[in-house]
């Protein structure tokens, strides 16, 4: 088999890993090659609009387990491909070189038990960073039930690393992949955060102490695969945020790609949207001081697929608003539907010189459509009062109709209707 | 008032210090290209230890931050850019180190729009280059709406010091080359180019672009959105193999 074919084979597979971004390390370049970006560099994207910065394929597909969901498991009759250490160690240099790539993505299938299977990545991490002096960025996914030695060692190799939660619970992921356990996954995410936390400390003392992951690590769970409920989603992701620091947790649509009774039929439309709400929500809990349970809750158990969070959000709390910008603290005004990160940090900065305007608030970047209603600046006080009067007509006119290409059936549309709430 | 310089950044500072020299403030800085007028013209010729002059009382009066905005701008080529240089530098002078943060003012808004394009297209750059081999040279084209060539290969400077690599600027007819450990700009006398048929790597490399993508996900209007269509004409996912 020559290599165009197990690129083709083993990318394949691994497509379906969503994380790519090559952010969070800045690796310098020590009389090698590459470096790290701290912001990350895309490097092209595909034609589905996601994306692509790493090589992001598997070791091997030749996998051990059996899950039901996935396509390479040991029942599906599939071609199976494996890298070689040495192989992949110079496809990853050569397409670096062209810059094709920021760095790899390293993945597999189960090959014979999952610490096998990290003895591989090793090999290939060594060959990289040893042997090529590799200094580009480096994703490894650490398989669950991984021996903690093997993580530490990966760990001091590789910039990033993710355990995927694949599943929202612990029922789901006993129906649909037997062989992983939630412990399975648990510790190794337990393990990276307290070999990350060690490194740090040990480095305050001696310079030369290895790093750990200096990207840190993230996850990533099927939606719509199983019945979870939005609530049940952002909570454990709430909770993943607050107990081990991840730095995201990546969201993937079901895509089906077997036939199974315990799994949605093969015509079922990927919950796209409902992976948009839910990235949004999520940026509400990394980025703007929201708690999941500001968004959901058990009268609200589903994101609504009309309204953005942050908009369904305000409506449902209009005694906040109106904000009047030239005066609210910075977390207020990051609750403004159509003020983010950026343009908030932007009013700070401008109002210390000029009290804004409406039209001011537009060159900073604001989305006055959305915001109009839930400000007031120095020259317009009417408009946000509209809000006290009728959140559901503010509500109205705020629904999403960009999205057209967007809609579709969701898999959960009886339980997950739209509701107003002031 | 018009001052008329040759283009260069050189030339652009020269003209501010004329400006105020002359306690001509209000006049247009333009470049020979953009000059139609023959109306109230002064010719400005570069003079090194005049444009020093200015971008040093910028640095101490203002920031050195402020300098990389008025280079970007400069970066930018658009018209008016020198005009909106010295606006910028007068508001600079006057406003101090937080100049930047005078967003209700049309020039400094100016003046970060431009800049942040200019770093965009940089920044997308650094991604969407693409080298092909040949000889064990690295051979890349570029086609940037602004010119930021030196921004592109400061960044491969530090990330392949030790590969011996050109990178073309076909539409400004220059080229930033790092052959012996050091990158030098220069004006392009004569185009290279690399053997058109495909070697394997690069065979590689498109049978992964295209079987990363997942079908059921497609969206051409994202893609484009992310990736304008002007950048592909240089890139090996997209030339016909």
């Amino acid at each position: 088999m020559n290599l165009t074919q197990k690129i083709k084979i083993l990318s394949d597979s691994a497509k379906y890993d969503v994380s790519c971004s090559s952010s969070g390390s800045g690796r310098k370049n020590a009389g090698g090659l590459g470096n790290g970006h701290i912001s990350g560099i895309c490097h092209t994207w595909s034609a589905d609009g996601r994306c692509v910065s790493l090589l992001k394929v598997l070791m091997s597909n030749n996998c051990a387990y059996d899950c039901v969901y996935c396509v390479n498991r040991r029942s599906n009759d599939v071609p199976r491909a494996e890298f070689s250490p040495q192989e992949l160690a110079e496809l990853t240099m050569e397409f670096y070189r062209r810059n094709y790539i920021e760095g790899l993505f390293l993945s597999s299938a189960v090959v014979r038990n999952p610490d096998y299977t990290s003895e591989l990545f090793i090999k290939t991490l060594l060959l990289l960073r040893n042997t090529y002096k590799f200094y580009g960025y480096i994703h490894v996914k650490i398989i669950p039930g991984t021996s903690e030695y093997l993580i530490t060692q990966i760990g001091q190799l590789a910039d990033r690393v993710s355990v995927n939660i694949e599943l929202p619970t612990e029922k789901s992921l006993k129906m649909l992949a037997p062989q992983k356990t939630k412990k399975s996954i648990i510790q190794p995410m337990q393990n990276i955060k307290q070999a990350g936390e060690n490194a740090i400390e040990l480095r305050k003392n001696f310079k030369s102490a290895p790093n750990f992951v200096p990207a840190g690590q993230t996850t990533q769970m099927i939606i719509g695969a199983s019945g979870e409920s939005d609530l049940q989603i952002m909570s454990l992701s709430q909770g993943l945020y607050d107990k081990f620091s991840l730095k995201r947790v990546y969201y993937s649509a079901y895509i089906p790609v077997v036939h199974n009774p315990l799994l949605p039929s093969l015509d079922f439309t990927p919950p796209l949207l409902r992976e948009h709400r839910l990235y949004q929500a999520d940026w509400l809990l990394r980025f703007y001081g929201f708690r999941a349970d500001e968004l959901v809750d058990e009268y609200n158990p589903y994101l609504s697929e009309k309204l953005d969070p942050k908009c369904a959000w305000a409506i449902r709390n209009p005694a906040i608003f109106p904000i009047d910008v030239n005066k609210a603290p910075y977390e207020l005004l990051l609750r403004v539907p159509g003020i983010g990160v950026l343009s908030a940090k932007r009013i700070v900065m401008a109002r210390k010189h000029t009290r804004l305007s409406a039209d001011n608030l537009k060159k900073i970047g604001v989305v006055m459509k959305r915001a109009k209603y839930f400000i007031t600046t120095a020259d317009e006080y009417k408009s946000a009062n509209a809000l006290q009067f009728n959140p559901h007509a503010v509500g109205l006119k705020l629904i999403d109709g960009g999205l057209g290409d967007f809609r579709q059936m969701s898999f959960f549309d009886k339980e997950g209707q739209y509701a107003l709430h002031s | 008032m018009r001052y008329i310089h040759d283009g260069s950044f050189e030339a652009i500072l020269t003209a501010v210090f004329y400006a105020y020299k002359n306690k001509e403030l209000d006049c247009e800085i333009v470049s020979e290209k953009e000059n139609q007028s023959f109306f109230e013209q002064r010719i400005i010729f570069p003079e090194q230890d005049k444009a020093i002059r200015v971008l040093d009382s910028c640095r101490q009066k203002i920031s050195q931050n402020f300098l990389h905005d008025i280079y970007y701008v400069y970066l930018s080529e658009l018209p008016h850019s020198g005009t909106l240089i010295k606006d910028y530098i007068r508001l600079g002078l006057r406003y101090g180190r937080l100049v930047h943060q005078y967003l209700h003012l049309q020039t400094v808004y100016d003046v970060m729009q431009i800049r942040k394009k200019v770093s965009l297209e940089a920044h997308r750059l650094k991604g969407l280059v693409r080298f092909s081999k040949s000889d064990a040279i690295y051979y890349a084209d570029i086609t940037p709406d602004f010119n930021v060539l030196l921004l592109v290969s400061r960044h491969f400077e530090k990330r392949m010091p030790n590969e011996k690599w050109i990178i073309c600027d076909l539409k400004r007819k220059t080229a930033a080359l790092h052959l012996e450990n050091e990158t030098i700009i220069s004006e392009m006398t004569k185009i290279i180019k690399p053997p058109s048929c495909p070697d394997e790597t690069e065979r590689a490399w498109c049978e992964f672009y295209n079987s990363i993508a997942i079908d059921e996900r497609r969206n051409e209007k994202l893609r484009k959105n992310m990736m304008p269509e002007r950048y592909w004409k240089n890139m090996t996912e997209f030339k016909a193999l």
